[in-house]
This record gives structure tokens, C-alpha cells and sequence, in this order.
């Protein structure tokens, strides 16, 4: 299902003030590594058993959430800024997808959607494009119909899926402004 | 995500230090707070809201939560969509 494609990455003007070196850091910090390894095997028993198992997990889910958030605001940053190779930041997006998705398995201190959705970008940019689809599906409700309003996630959903047709047909109730009704109507 | 972004675009002062609380890996143990702010129509309010919070099953701790009573608010938001240049639709449907 891996299949590596050209990298996006690249980026000096984003690391004017050091910050894609202090994100090498904490990607290549012990301590994270260890709590990301106790995420992964955590998620992986939980989807084989059901539950996870008794056990002391050692890891704290509100500070790897958040050192996984601060590595995957850089890797965006880069993946915008510069166009040139960066293998060493496409490792890193690798490890925040695999972390986004471990966490929309457990479901801590994130919302499963949420968690799916950056972890499929987080594999578009590593290069794992079959990895992002495969995710991207799980956004959209089997046989939805987009007669009712979208949420974002479902439109990035149908864009990652590279259903490119489609996308205009689906994010254009988001385009419109509201009606008056409406908006009474959702106020409540 | 939303939040971090939205400095960056302002290149808001917070941006530097918003960038290094994520970073970090140690001195926050007991230190972070949650808040949640509700807008709501003071008319409509129910309680209850508070309620259906504290029931779910994995709310964050601590949580501060913040509700603001507007009176008339889709006056409010009808005014701030005019504001910013958005004509909302008159609705054809509503008799139907």
C-alpha cells in the first residue's frame, strides 16, 4: 500500500529562526520516541482485542497530542514554504501520521475525525499517497449523498481522495451563503 | 491547529511562545487549564447544555466553562455578516 512519490518538501525560509532544527530535535527526542512506540503498540492491541490491555502505558496523551501537533504545524509550514527535498522532514511527517492515526484509534484528548484527517495529510506529505486515500475514505459516511451541508473534513476527505470531479459537486452548499432560515434556524 | 494557525497568519506576538508551549516536554505538569466559551441567545438558554457537557465521557480537566448571554443574537450575526460584505439569502423554502 506504500508507495513513495516525488517529496514537497524543502524550506530555509521557514527555518529562518531555527524552528524545522528544534523540530528535528523533538522528533528525534528519546522520551517522545518511547511515548509514541506505547501510543502505536496501545492502538494496534485495541483495534486486535477490542480494549487495550491492563498494563501501565507510559506516556502522557496531552503532551505527546501536543508535541505531535507542534511537529505537524512545522512539517506544514515546510511543505508550503519550499519546494525543495527534504527527506529528514518527510520522516518526520511519517511518525505524525502514525501517531495522528494511533490517536484515532484511542480516541485521547482528540476527536477521531480530527485525528484521521491530519493524519491522512500528514501521509500525503511523507509521500504515502495510498496511505492519505485510504484514510480519506474513512471520512465520509458509506453512501453519503451531500444533500445536507458537508463538514470540512468530508470536502478534504473527497480532495485527498483525489475524486477532483466530485469535489466541486460536494463543497458547493459551503460556497453559498446562508439563508435567513437557516440561520435562525441553526442559531438554536 | 486552528488556533496555532490563526497566530501564524496575524503573526501574532504569541505565535514564538504558542510554538514552544507545544514543544515542550517538560515544567507543564499541572499547569495547563481548559476553557470553553458558548455565544448564546439569552432566551434560549437551557442549562441542561451544562449538563449534556459534564456527562461526556472524556471531558479535558480542568475545565473552565464561559457562557455569554447576547439578547437577539441572530440580529447580531445577521448585522456582522452584513458587515463583512456576505448578503444572506432570502429564503424561498420556508413557506413550503
Amino acid at each position: 500500500m506504500r508507495r513513495r512519490t516525488s517529496s514537497l518538501m524543502g524550506a530555509d525560509s521557514v527555518d529562518g529562526d531555527g524552528r524545522i532544527a528544534r523540530a528535528l530535535a523533538l522528533a528525534a527526542d528519546d522520551d517522545l520516541q518511547r511515548e509514541l512506540r506505547n501510543v502505536r503498540a496501545k492502538a494496534t492491541l485495541t483495534e486486535v482485542l477490542g480494549e487495550a490491555p491492563e498494563y501501565r502505558w507510559r506516556y502522557s496523551p496531552s503532551r505527546v497530542v501536543r508535541n505531535v501537533l507542534a511537529l505537524d504545524r512545522t512539517v506544514r509550514a515546510v511543505a508550503q514554504d519550499d519546494l525543495t527535498t527534504r527527506s529528514d522532514i518527510e520522516e518526520v511527517a511519517k511518525g505524525i501520521a502514525e501517531a495522528w492515526e494511533s490517536f484515532a484509534v484511542l480516541g485521547e484528548r482528540t476527536e477521531r475525525v480530527s485525528s484521521l484527517l491530519y493524519a491522512a495529510i500528514a501521509y500525503e506529505l511523507a509521500g504515502y499517497q495510498a496511505n492519505a486515500a485510504c484514510l480519506a475514505k474513512r471520512l465520509i459516511v458509506r453512501n453519503r449523498s451531500f444533500v445536507t451541508l458537508p463538514s470540512l473534513e468530508e470536502v478534504i476527505g473527497v480532495f485527498l481522495q483525489r475524486q477532483l470531479l466530485r469535489l466541486p459537486i460536494v463543497a458547493e452548499p459551503m460556497l453559498r451563503p446562508p439563508s435567513k432560515a437557516a440561520l435562525r434556524h441553526q442559531a438554536w | 491547529m486552528f488556533v496555532g494557525q490563526r497566530l501564524d497568519e496575524q503573526n501574532h506576538q504569541l505565535s514564538s511562545a504558542f510554538e514552544r508551549y507545544l514543544s515542550q516536554r517538560t515544567g507543564l505538569e499541572g499547569h495547563e487549564t481548559y476553557r470553553i466559551f458558548l455565544v448564546w441567545d439569552r432566551d434560549q438558554w437551557r442549562e441542561e447544555v451544562l449538563g449534556k457537557l459534564e456527562a461526556l465521557p472524556q471531558v479535558i480537566e480542568p475545565l473552565t466553562s464561559h457562557i455569554v448571554h447576547i439578547s437577539d443574537l441572530v440580529t447580531v450575526v445577521e448585522a456582522s455578516f452584513d458587515r463583512v460584505g456576505i448578503e444572506l439569502i432570502e429564503d424561498e423554502e420556508e413557506d413550503q
